[in-house]
């Protein structure tokens, strides 16, 4: 019976958009709380899950270390299943999913625009999503990663700011180009490895799709096919030259959606990598693993270098993801075990730490109606508890000792370290660069004088400090003590780099 | 040599027939005596000098409607050749079928008096 | 004589559709037009008599000593077929309606264009296949001229007459060339006739009938190079008798060419390339004039040509590969679905605006009607192919059965063209969501555009979701 968990997590936010859509227009609250009811059911579920997951079990390759698996026949002609589980790779994501979708409900409190398709289109957002994320079946993958594609464009297309049809356009093209790749990749794997969509089976196949006398347009099959995946995959991330769709849809995107672009969907760049393309392809991962370092560390400065330069204050946290998903990929290319768990900590808590920061945006956002990081000034005299929380997410971003972000970091450069000394050194300039742009951010907005004009600014409320505490008491207990999320991925990441490094 | 069966005879054939026009087209034209006058190049209305512009008087659409409906029992009629000459071994089957076609062009026939196509007004 | 291969009941959906159109005329000759409403309820009794009657395993036996055949292409035709009809007859009468249109010739020629389509996509002999795109043809001739009063309409209607012919006469003189050299009309014999006379003299007469042939039939699905006529009858016909032709009429002549070409899987070294190079030029041609098209219509009609090209990818796949007619099968049934209701809500959408397809036309319609705006873009989407709707399936299919027959390269153009085609389709539903309504005021749907609307939107997801459904059934039935 418990095997459908996983199910039942991902198919009650749905449920919940079908409901939704059959309440009347101008019941707000009831909206509302039937959003967040729905959104609490996958939350506790993922709890559930976090709690009983065996953390024994490996994964990845490894059918056995795979729990909650469903599979059944979805379309047997073509081999197509409905095959499902989570493993160390997934699990915090799903966790870090549920987490953020429940949140995210409460900190859209304030939209007004037609309530019920926005709740309808943000659960079933959280349904693609979480499909994504315990999918094990290729076209299964595929199909939850589009629909949730769609749900996003519209959210940014229809409750984003002035220039929102552009970004949303921009996004999906973006997002569809890649996914694209990903398709044709998908249809070469499986008529190349027996006919078959099962990831893990693809994996056991990864030797024949290694072999130097099987190319495609004349060049070699696992490295076209990486690269086509790489793509895919790294226009989520986004990994540069692919960003710039990223600061646009972050700037017109609702606060809500911005988490979740931030918090969820970039990590489904870098979570596929992990999934798809380092086991299936462990001799190209190997080829491109300097490759995959130098975008990282590329990603590292010029995200920051760009972070630096942002008047508007939310254009700065986008470029901070940019710079933060720069460590996953340094510490993934590592291909050692410390790179590999601190890329995937980091993943859970950047995740967490950008939803905060993008949160504290919004609550300004939502007072002063502008983001222009120059029209503050001296909020810390206004706003003492909000400017508390703030301090705590920006120095969690710093990456600050006893912080989440600290821990991830230090993982992430001691594996880099093993493989890369001279891009690890310049990585390392990344810390200061972070510091520097969040401590001048800080300086602008929090501190010196006050700005007249926003010397009555109200105080955070209930209801944001509700979406924010959480995830900074999570953000606090993580950095010291990360055990909990680390044993749920050592045994999977561990596996990950055998696999690769033994190739 | 079999002629036959390269269809060299078949061949030569349509060569005779397209030689013989050819030649007796242009004998015409060039042996014929040529003397036109005004009557000789007016259209042809009986004999009698034209009345009006062949444009504005043409024939009414309805002309051609007749003759679509014309064909189309004419063609009937050809159909209904061929089952009466073997109308014995088609048997009973034979007749049922022709009378769905008479059945299916009678429908076409009401049709068309109620449309009021051949109503001469 | 022996009549025991005759088995009349294999015509029957044929026969009870043609014999609906013929009491349709009837009726309202002996009315005299006083009781054209309730026609259209004797029209669709016929086609539903005709679904059932698909639906039944007694018409397994091939007919008429092998010229009507029963095959799961057969009954997939004629069901995609049948299915268009219970979806347009009701919206294309109310549209003859408002307009004044003559109702009982609409319902009638409908009809017996749906009879041609039936019999096409179960002829089993050349003849059969002839006469039934003779049937349909000139009965979309006159369905294009409806409107007679409208020079838009008597333009598409003359010039479909003229290509139309056009390609009547290059596959009539396609086939006598190559039945006259493979020794048989039966169109599966074909391939062991034609495979006698390989290396004489008479194989380039046949190599001549099988591309005029083909032709032909490009000409009749409106593929590239054959294709300029689409945009003009498309856009100049009653937008009801544009969507039976974009829908039906291309089912029937996908079926129809699908049988053909499954004959000619043994000569397939003589027409592969060029109904590839036809394939990858249609998907590349008809996705990109879509893109910039600003008038719906006209971008539905372009869309169905780049629809075309997908299909013909499947269609080389079937007879180059000995693939099965599946991927083309399944293709089809979500296309004429979503494309029978968008034409509709096209016509519905163009008479409460501008009247003439604007694209603007679709600006705030979610304002109007937030739930005909979210069908319109589901209907849309399911045209682009997004998961998990059914187009998507098709395309998966046919893209797997591309690249399974070999033809990797032309799949990987196939899915590229797709992303156009998104931008494409993603036009009306950015304008229904994203902009402002320039008109204010509810736009209301009758019971049977909603009907319509919802059905192809259900019947997108499920297929999607479930593609067995209509394989199975097909499968089952025919085999």
């Amino acid at each position: 019976m418990e095997q459908w968990v996983l199910t039942l997590m991902t198919f009650v936010p749905l449920l919940g958009a079908a409901v939704i859509t059959f309440l009347p227009k101008d019941q707000h609250n009831l909206i509302r709380w039937t959003a967040a009811a729905f959104a609490a059911v996958p939350l506790l579920l993922a709890f559930w899950v976090w709690q009983t997951f065996n953390r024994a079990g490996v994964g990845v390759d490894d059918l056995a270390g795979f729990q909650y698996v469903v599979k059944l026949p979805w379309i047997p002609a073509y081999n197509i299943e409905y095959f499902i589980g989570v493993d160390g790779l997934s699990a915090p994501m799903v966790l870090l999913t549920a987490l953020l979708s429940f949140l995210c409900i409460f900190a859209s409190w304030g939209i007004s625009k037609q309530l019920k398709g926005y709740f309808a289109l943000f659960l079933l957002l959280e349904t693609g999503m979480m499909g994504t994320f315990v999918s094990l079946d290729f076209i299964l993958f595929y199909v939850f990663w589009e629909v949730m594609l769609l749900p996003m464009y519209f959210l940014i297309g229809i409750w984003g700011g002035p220039r929102r049809e552009y970004a949303a356009i921009k996004f999906f093209l973006y997002t569809l180009a890649g996914s694209v790749l990903m398709l044709v990749g998908i249809l070469a794997l499986y008529f190349q490895g027996g006919q078959t969509f099962s990831l893990i089976e693809l994996m056991a196949h990864a030797r024949d799709f290694a072999n130097p006398a099987l190319t495609i347009f004349g060049m070699n099959f696992a490295k076209v096919l990486f690269v086509a995946f790489f793509i895919g995959f790294a226009i989520k991330v986004p990994v540069w030259p692919f960003h710039t769709w990223l600061p646009d849809a972050h700037v017109e995107a609702p606060t809500a959606i911005s988490v979740i672009l931030a918090g969820v969907l970039l990590k489904m760049g870098t979570y596929g990598m992990m999934r798809i393309s380092m086991p299936i392809f462990p001799g190209a991962m190997q080829d491109f693993a300097f490759a995959i370092a130098v975008l990282g560390v590329i990603n590292i400065l010029y995200g920051a270098y760009c972070a630096m330069a942002q008047e508007d204050l939310k254009k700065l946290v986008a470029y901070s993801s940019v710079s933060h998903m720069g460590y996953v990929m340094l510490g993934m290319a590592a291909l050692t075990p410390q790179g590999m768990t601190g890329a995937a900590l980091q993943m859970f808590n950047h995740g967490t730490i950008t939803a905060m920061m993008f949160l504290l945006v919004g609550v300004v956002y939502d007072r002063a109606h502008h983001r222009q990081i120059n029209g503050f000034g001296g909020l810390g005299a206004v706003m003492p508890v909000y400017t508390g929380v703030a301090m705590l997410a920006f120095f969690a971003s710093m990456g600050l000792p006893g912080l989440s972000g600290f821990i991830a970091e230090v993982l992430v450069f001691l594996g880099a370290f093993q493989s890369y000394k001279w891009l690890t050194f310049l990585s390392a300039l990344g810390i200061i660069l972070t510091a520097g742009y969040l401590l001048w951010m800080i300086k602008r907005v929090f501190l010196g004088p006050l700005n007249e004009k926003y010397k009555d600014m109200p105080e955070i409320n209930a209801r944001e400090l509700f979406t924010l505490v959480p995830i900074g008491l999570i953000v606090i207990y993580l950095g010291i003590y990360p055990i909990p999320v680390m044993d749920l991925m050592d045994g999977a990441t561990e596996r990950l780099v055998t696999l690769v490094t033994s190739f | 040599m079999e002629l036959n069966s390269n269809g060299v005879a078949l061949a030569v054939l349509f060569g005779l027939a397209l030689a013989l026009v050819g030649v007796m087209y242009l004998a015409a034209t060039y042996l014929g005596p040529k003397k036109f006058n005004k009557a000789k190049l007016q259209p042809f209305e009986c004999g009698m000098d034209p009345v009006g512009s062949p444009r504005e008087g043409g024939l009414r659409l309805r002309f051609y409607v007749v003759a679509i409906l014309f064909v189309v029992f004419d063609i009937e009629t050809i159909f209904l050749y061929p089952w009466a000459v073997s109308y014995s071994k088609l048997g009973l089957f034979g007749l049922v079928e022709v009378l769905v076609f008479l059945g299916a062009l009678g429908i076409g026939l009401f049709y068309v008096l109620r449309k009021g196509v051949v109503a001469w007004k | 004589m022996d009549f025991s291969g005759l088995n009349v009941a294999a015509l029957l959906p044929e026969l009870l559709v043609s014999g609906g159109g013929l009491l349709v005329m009837a009726l309202h000759a002996a009315f005299r037009g006083r009781q054209d409403r309730q026609l259209v309820w004797v029209s669709l009794a016929s086609v539903v008599a005709a679904l059932a009657f698909c639906l039944n395993p007694l018409t397994v036996e091939p007919g008429y000593f092998g010229s009507a055949l029963s095959d799961p292409m057969a009954f997939a035709g004629r069901i995609t077929v049948l299915a268009a009809l219970v979806l347009l007859l009701p919206g294309g009468v109310a549209y003859a309606r408002s307009r004044n249109l003559p109702q009982a010739e609409y319902l009638s020629l409908s009809l017996f264009a749906a009879t041609g389509m039936m019999a096409l996509a179960s002829a089993g002999d050349l003849i059969v296949l002839f006469l039934a795109v003779e049937v349909l043809s000139i009965s979309l001739y006159c369905l294009a001229g409806l409107m007679g009063e409208r020079e838009s309409s008597r333009q598409a209607a003359l010039t479909y007459f003229l290509a139309g012919s056009f390609a009547s006469g290059f596959l009539l003189f396609g086939m006598a060339l190559l039945s006259g050299s493979a020794g048989t009309l039966d169109i599966a014999a074909l391939g062991t006739g034609l495979a006698r006379v390989s290396g004489t003299g008479t194989q380039w007469v046949a190599l001549g009938g099988v591309v005029l042939m083909i032709a032909g039939l490009l000409f009749k699905v409106g593929a590239v190079p054959f294709h300029s006529w689409v945009a003009e009858v498309y856009s100049g016909s009653p937008t009801v008798v544009t969507a039976f032709m974009s829908t039906a009429a291309k089912a029937a002549a996908f079926a129809g060419f699908g049988r053909v070409l499954l004959a000619l899987g043994s000569v397939s070294e003589a027409w592969v390339p060029l109904v590839g190079i036809c394939a990858g030029a249609t998907m590349i041609l008809g996705n990109f004039t879509a893109l910039v098209q600003g008038n719906f219509k006209r971008m539905l009609a372009f869309s169905s040509v780049a629809h075309a090209g997908y299909l013909l990818l499947g269609l080389m796949a079937v007879g180059a590969a000995g693939e099965s007619l599946e991927a083309v099968i399944f293709y089809l049934l979500p296309y004429v679905l979503a494309n029978a209701a968008l034409f509709l809500v096209a016509a519905k959408v163009s008479q409460a605006g501008s009247g003439n397809y604007k694209l603007d036309d679709y600006k705030g319609l979610a304002r109007r009607n937030p739930w005909l705006a979210g069908l319109l873009a589901l209907l849309l989407l399911g045209l682009a192919g997004m998961p998990p709707l059914a187009g998507f399936m098709g395309k998966f299919m046919v893209f797997s059965a591309a690249v399974r027959a070999g033809h990797t390269g032309l799949a990987v153009l196939g899915i590229l063209t797709s992303v156009v085609a998104v931008f494409t389709y993603l036009r009306p539903v950015v304008y229904a969501w994203f902009h402002e309504p320039e008109e204010s005021g509810a736009l209301n749907l009758d019971g049977g555009l909603a009907f319509v609307v919802w059905v192809a939107g259900a019947g997108l997801l499920l297929l999607g979701l479930w593609p067995r459904l209509w394989l199975d059934l097909c499968a089952g039935i025919g085999v």
